[in-house]
């Protein structure tokens, strides 16, 4: 089963996401902060991470070089979550590290393909 | 009853034999009753009887006293009877005495037994005028020092050489130093006669300044100098930055709950958490619908914020705009159907061609086609045309709706200005679709306004200039200096020239460029601007970089392009061009130059 990283800090938008992606057939684990995103990244070794960008504890891009410092995630794909403006993004972010962004709110449609963009073998 | 001409003199002498002397002097004056006499014979009593009740106009002041002796006499009078004029008088004449009383501040200086009556009179009445010109004098350059002083814009008069003249109170808060100090040190600041400059100061404390400097020529004790005008700018960036801190943060704090309120309501919506009616469907759409009117406001906002900020990105191409308003056209053709009203397109036979952001000007012929359709009555017509005018493109959306009113048509642009009782039910907009539309088309250095008949129709006119590549590039760098002036930050511009200098004849050039292009768009959001100049070529504004990020981003850029190539990077090492603002040019004339020279040089 592939297995998800949900870094989010609010609790209700974990459950809405946990009901959508089990349904699909993922391992959803989730972390409400930074900090302990990175342990659950540590302990996991998650196929891929979705993380919102505005976190209690830590800046996006704090988050990013501590996900990219785990053995095991130097190369997971980031789906980055976000409120935020287009534009406001690159002071936040490292954006070269993110794989997709997923603008809130999204459509379901919209939040499947990008994330199975990365579970689909091409061939 | 005292007149106003009447003049209260006090004769300060010891000698009763001159006070004698002095009294018939002034029996001898023609109307000699308006000078009313008192007397003192010592200093000490001549100042109680000047706070007395009734206050000398004029005194009369013999130098050698009981309590006083010699010049210093006038000059303790002075002390004790500021701005009353004094008249000395003395028994015997000293040539060189009388320069000197004159020079402490006597208003005469007359010998005792020398003078006659009138003379003496005419001595008092010049001293008193004289002595009443001096005070408002003296006030009005109070008056004038108080407001230099108590302004909080600092002001400093500075010689040709730097040296200052003059330091007020503002300067001295501003630029952290006292005056003393600053008087002695030449002032090397960055100012410009002809205009304002916006500058950094670093001070002494190690406080940087954000200041906006003027300068006017002016003559200073004969001397041609400078008065110089410092504002202190950071209330003002406070400002500035807390608005685009607001745009940052309304767009995560709205956006996070408004998810959650659709993303709950799609899961139940499309049956996850169990089976759904249709009727039960009905009204969870209701709800979907609405948070997504919701995001759509929000957008909205943000767009109108952006605007005004000026920090609106833009993706400026070579645009046809036959081809852009006949795909609005397309777009809305089965809509129109439905409506039963005609959409009818009138464009010229050649294309009219125009660098802009081609998306933003769609948005805006789009946002005036979809409100014509919510006006126009069945069986009514929409007109779609272009026409080359003067030198500019002019684009039409004319519609047979009811009109608007003449008194309205001034604030349709404003934000919110929803017209009452002119909206058909169910048409509900976010009440910012025209205010964009007018920032959009300013952004362009376009217009937009609108003309209507009541009960016949609108006509809603777009003018957009038909500019070349280098006027847009110009427009946009113009942007860029204001909105960097005014938060104090530094701005990045770099050319690239993927298509020439890297591709040269490759046989797959044209897939590359537009692989170029999408990798620049996705990784390069930190630009304020993206300019395409030809296929392969771009100008990208990156803004809030100083000219360490500036590089960083070409380096970024020529590795990014090289790896899509499968160049080697030897062969993308020179495809960049940068300059930086405000270092390398601080008006967009310098800039184009610049950069001509810089890719004439590249280039050859």
């Amino acid at each position: 089963m592939p297995r998800i990283l949900l870094i989010e800090d609010e609790a209700q938008h974990i459950l809405l996401v946990k009901i959508r992606l089990e349904i699909r057939g993922f391992e959803v684990a989730a972390a409400q902060t930074g900090a302990d995103g990175l342990k659950a990244a540590r302990a996991m070794k998650p196929d891929l991470i979705l993380l919102d960008l505005v976190l209690p504890d830590m800046e996006p891009a704090e988050v990013i070089r501590g996900l990219r410092a785990v053995a095991g995630c130097r190369r997971t794909p980031i789906v980055a979550f976000t409120g935020m403006d287009a534009f406001e993004l690159h002071r936040k972010t490292l954006n070269a590290e993110i794989a997709e962004f997923i603008p809130k709110p999204y459509e379901t449609s919209e939040l499947l393909e990008k994330i199975n963009r990365f579970f689909v073998k091409p061939n | 009853m005292e007149s106003p001409q009447d003049i209260n003199v006090l004769v300060v002498e010891d000698n009763p034999f001159d006070a004698k002397i002095i009294t018939e002097l002034f029996r001898d004056i023609k109307n000699g009753a308006v000078f009313r006499l008192s007397f003192a014979d010592t200093l000490e009593k001549a100042g109680a009887a000047a706070r007395g009740p009734v206050p000398p106009d004029i005194l009369l002041l013999d130098l050698n006293l009981p309590d006083s002796y010699g010049p210093e006499t006038l000059t303790r009078a002075a002390g004790l009877f500021s701005d009353l004029p004094i008249i000395v008088m003395t028994g015997f004449y000293e040539e060189h005495l009388g320069v000197e009383l004159i020079k402490k501040g006597a208003q005469d200086y007359l010998v005792k037994g020398k003078i006659t009556g009138d003379w003496l009179a005419y001595s008092i009445k010049y001293s008193v005028e004289r002595a009443k010109i001096e005070r408002k004098l003296k006030q009005r350059e109070e008056r004038l020092e108080t407001i230099l002083e108590k302004s909080p814009d600092g002001m400093m008069v500075a010689r040709r050489d730097g040296r200052l003249l003059f330091v007020n109170h503002g300067a001295e808060t501003i630029l952290g130093r006292r005056r003393e100090e600053l008087l002695k040190h030449p002032l090397s600041l960055e100012a410009d006669p002809e205009k304002t400059v916006q500058t950094e100061l670093r001070r002494l404390d190690g406080k940087k300044i954000p200041l906006e400097v003027r300068t006017v020529e002016i003559v200073w004790d004969a001397e041609p100098s400078r008065l110089v005008i410092l504002r202190d700018l950071s209330p003002v960036r406070t400002l500035e930055s807390s608005r685009d801190e607001f745009i940052s943060m309304i767009s995560h704090e709205l956006r996070a709950p408004l998810t959650v309120v659709k993303e709950s309501l799609d899961l139940v919506y499309d049956g996850v958490v169990g089976e759904v009616t249709d009727r039960q469907k009905e009204i969870l759409k209701i709800g979907i619908d609405n948070s997504l009117r919701l995001n759509r406001l929000i957008d909205a906002l943000l767009d109108i914020t952006k605007l005004e900020a000026g920090v609106m990105p833009l993706d400026i191409a070579k645009a046809d705009l036959n081809q852009l308003l006949e795909e609005t056209g397309k777009d809305y053709r089965n809509l129109a159907a439905e409506r039963k009203i005609r959409l009818v397109k009138d464009l010229p036979k050649s294309p009219i061609f125009t660098y802009c952001d081609r998306e933003k000007v769609r948005e805006v012929i789009v946002n005036l086609v979809s409100n014509a359709l919510k006006f126009t009555p069945e069986n009514g017509k929409i007109t779609l045309s272009l026409r080359p005018w003067e030198g500019e493109a002019l684009i039409c959306v004319e519609d047979t709706g009811p009109g608007i009113e003449a008194e309205d048509l001034p604030r349709l642009f404003n934000k919110f200005s929803q017209l009452g009782g002119r909206r058909p039910a169910g048409a509900k907009g976010t009440g910012l679709g025209l205010a964009i539309c007018k920032g959009i088309m300013e952004l362009h250095g376009g217009r937009i306004w609108a003309e209507s008949t009541p009960g016949k129709g609108s006509k809603f006119y777009l003018i957009l200039p038909m500019q070349p590549f280098d006027a847009a590039l110009k427009g946009v760098v113009r942007r860029e200096i204001a909105m960097a002036t005014a938060r104090n930050r530094d701005f990045c511009v770099i050319d690239i020239n993927f298509a020439g200098r890297a591709l040269g004849a490759h046989p797959r050039k044209a897939e590359l460029c537009a692989r170029a292009e999408a990798f620049l768009k996705s990784n390069m959001r930190n630009s304020h601007a993206i300019l395409k100049r030809e296929e392969g070529d771009f100008t990208l504004v990156i803004a809030n970089a100083d000219p360490r990020e500036g590089c960083r981003a070409c380096t970024y850029v020529e590795k990014g392009l090289a790896d899509l190539a499968g160049l080697a990077p030897t062969l993308t090492s020179d495809l960049t061009i940068m300059l930086s603002y405000p270092g390398d040019f601080r008006d967009e004339e310098t800039f184009i130059k610049k950069m001509a020279a810089a890719r004439e040089k590249t280039d050859a």
